[in-house]
């Protein structure tokens, strides 16, 4: 898709979100001072109109190529090529990650993901888990032990 | 009157220098990495100085910083790729006179360097405090237009499209307008959490928009490495005499040139290394070398490009408006120590603002032996793959996120900021712009306002006073630059 239009599109459609979100703030305070919600309104109707010319010139682009839309199947080429697997992976192994950090703590699941996500991208088992336990090592002398950090403990240590 | 030697006695403590050491051997690794750079390092580094004093924390920013412009320069010289955007200009000539001799090329450039941002630190520690006393005839108006000139300097410089740049900076805006409001009081967009009454977190949004979508680029081609080998037996200093004795004038033009464009907000070290390589090529006597490995066109570029850190810490600590986006972060880690920057910070901690830009003679020195080394590590360095380094570094953005606020929010804060950035980087609207907006937004919104309700809502009182109205000026003649450079080239 055209950058341009893809910029447009996305400004436009926050331009309205924080345009919806505005309308409970107020506008103007007392001798008609700005209130609140002035600032945001300045930037919403700047970011719309911002939004709306790079989608004029995005359109313009698509005229002047005579294209009319991308193509589904362009679409899906890009959607499996292996750059955009591998950074779609590699987002979700992160979430479960934080997702799994308050139940069994920082170091293990850090010492889970490092090891994972090297296996998943091609590096030996033998050398994805000690390169994972040295790493969380670093992690916990550096944060915990010198720094005093308090990282997520696993939720079945909080009730022991 | 400063206290030079309670500054001296202040960097010169053990732990400050150990620290400085350290910061060092972390930015030789980040900035040899290519793909890596000297902005993500600090992002994961601030997390770390918030349990430092603010002189160790922020010495050892510096130094990272410094070494990690020039070991940018590494990947540059062996492999043609530059490890960060400021080793852009020289990588050609660099990795053509690199392939004859590569520890030599990486020797002069290292000397060139330190002595760069020697020179840097030197106009630094002279200019920001005469500065900062200059500075404190400001008021809010002033500030408005300063940081109005910082955001269209981001936006003019750094966006392939302005209209991008000005997207990028309302959304920085409007990220930063998250929470209680700074004139009233009163809270905006927090949806009833807890969590965003404080706004959203710098430092997280900071490692998630900088270090997210690089390791997202990393990580989309996992199983690249470099492998390289280097001579033991040549010698790193070789044509350092030769360069010294040949290009004093280069480097010295360029150190003063680099200074100059890194103090101007929103111009980073890569313009100050593409401007001087600029000017080197065109006052050069043997122009036609130039792209074909010329010594003189690799120092100019390295002089300046470390010359522009030291130049990009002047407005970042006299009006509190960062040169760049390392010292837009770093500006955060001294806000979180409660030091606010700007001229009264100059006269409340003198002594320490002082051993502070000390750290940057210091860290110059520093680099020549971890420079050193890191010509001679590098090939161990550039080996590692990036499937191994990628899901070590996410481990340490998500331990810097959580570690300021002890909060998994933050965590997942960092994590969608940085799949934002990634999207935006893809479509061309620049990060720096975004981050530099989060910053100055606070400082932009309350100084508008207050201005407004000062002048009874007259928007006269603008340009009313003389430095406000010469601020105006530069604005405009900031915007101006695009539309006169279409129109050249529509001439052309």
């Amino acid at each position: 898709m055209n950058k341009d239009f893809a910029t447009g599109v996305s400004s436009f459609i926050i331009g309205l979100i924080f345009l919806y979100l505005c309308k409970d703030l107020p506008l103007i305070m007392e001798k008609h001072y700005p209130g609140p919600s002035f600032f945001p309104l300045l930037l919403t109707v700047i970011l719309m109109i911002s939004g709306a010319i790079l989608m004029y010139s995005g359109l313009k682009e698509f005229k002047r190529l005579k294209v009319a839309t991308p193509s589904l199947k362009r679409i899906i080429e890009l959607i499996k090529s292996d750059e955009v697997r591998n950074a779609v992976l590699f987002i979700v192994i992160t979430i479960i990650y934080i997702i799994a950090i308050p139940y069994l703590g920082f170091t293990i699941t850090s010492m889970l993901y490092i090891a994972f996500v090297q296996i998943i991208y091609g590096v030996s088992i033998l050398r994805a888990f000690p390169v994972a336990i040295a790493s969380v090592l670093f992690i916990y002398i550096l944060f915990i032990v010198v720094l005093r950090v308090v990282l997520p403990e696993p939720i079945l240590r909080r009730f022991a | 009157m400063v206290d030079l030697l309670g500054a001296l006695q202040l960097i010169l403590q053990p732990h400050v220098l150990f620290a400085i050491f350290i910061a060092e051997l972390f930015g030789l690794f980040i900035g040899a990495m290519p793909g890596l750079t000297a902005t993500m390092a600090t992002a994961l580094l601030v997390p770390l100085t918030y349990f430092m004093d603010p002189l160790t924390g922020i010495s050892m920013i510096i130094a990272m910083e410094a070494v990690a412009i020039f070991a940018g320069d590494i990947p540059a010289v062996l492999l043609r790729i530059p490890g960060t955007p400021a080793s852009a200009a020289q990588t050609i000539d660099a990795y053509h006179l690199g392939r004859r001799k590569p520890v030599a090329t990486l020797g002069t450039d290292l000397v060139c360097s330190a002595i760069g941002g020697f020179i840097g630190s030197l106009i630094l520690i002279f200019v920001a405090p005469a500065l900062a006393e200059f500075a404190t005839n400001f008021s809010s108006v002033e500030y408005f237009w300063l940081a109005l000139w910082g955001l269209s300097m981001a936006i003019v410089i750094s966006a392939e499209k302005p209209l991008k740049g000005v997207i990028g900076v309302v959304i920085g805006f409007l990220i930063a307008s998250i929470g209680i409001e700074p004139v009233y009081g009163y809270p905006r967009f927090t949806f009833g959490s807890i969590e965003l009454l404080k706004g959203v977190s710098f430092i997280p949004a900071m490692i998630g928009l900088f270090a997210i979508p690089e390791l997202l680029r990393q990580i989309s081609r996992p199983r690249e490495k470099y492998i390289i080998r280097l001579s033991i037996t040549e010698k790193a200093f070789e044509l350092v005499k030769q360069a010294l004795r040949k290009f004093k004038l280069v480097i010295l033009r360029s150190a003063l040139v680099g200074t100059f464009i890194g103090a101007l907000p929103g111009a980073g070290a890569d313009i100050a290394a593409w401007v001087s390589y600029g000017i080197a090529k065109r006052t050069s006597k043997k122009p036609e070398e130039f792209g074909k490995g010329s010594l003189e066109g690799v120092v100019a570029s390295t002089s300046a490009n470390n010359a522009a850190l030291s130049g990009a810490w002047i407005p970042a600590l006299v009006f509190g408006i960062p040169g760049d986006s390392v010292t837009a972060i770093a500006l955060g880690a001294l806000m979180a120590h409660g030091l606010r920057p700007g001229p009264t910070l100059f006269e409340k901690y003198s002594t320490l603002v002082t051993a502070m830009l000390m750290a940057f003679i210091f860290a110059n020195a520093f680099l020549l032996f971890t420079g050193y080394l890191s010509v001679r590590l590098s090939s161990n360095i550039l080996r590692i793959p990036r499937n191994i380094l990628v899901p070590i570094i996410a481990t340490f953005c998500v331990v810097g996120a959580y570690a300021v606020n002890n909060s998994l929010f933050d965590v997942w804060l960092m994590l969608i900021l940085g799949i934002a950035g990634f999207f935006m980087e893809k479509v061309g609207i620049p990060i720096p712009s975004v981050v530099l907006a989060i910053i100055l937004g606070p400082l932009v919104e309350f100084n508008f306002i207050t201005t407004l309700m000062k002048s009874e809502m007259n928007p006269v009182v603008f340009v009313s006073r003389p430095i406000a109205a010469g601020l105006a000026v530069l604005v405009a003649a900031t915007w101006a630059i695009p539309f006169i450079r279409a129109k050249m080239r529509r001439k052309k």
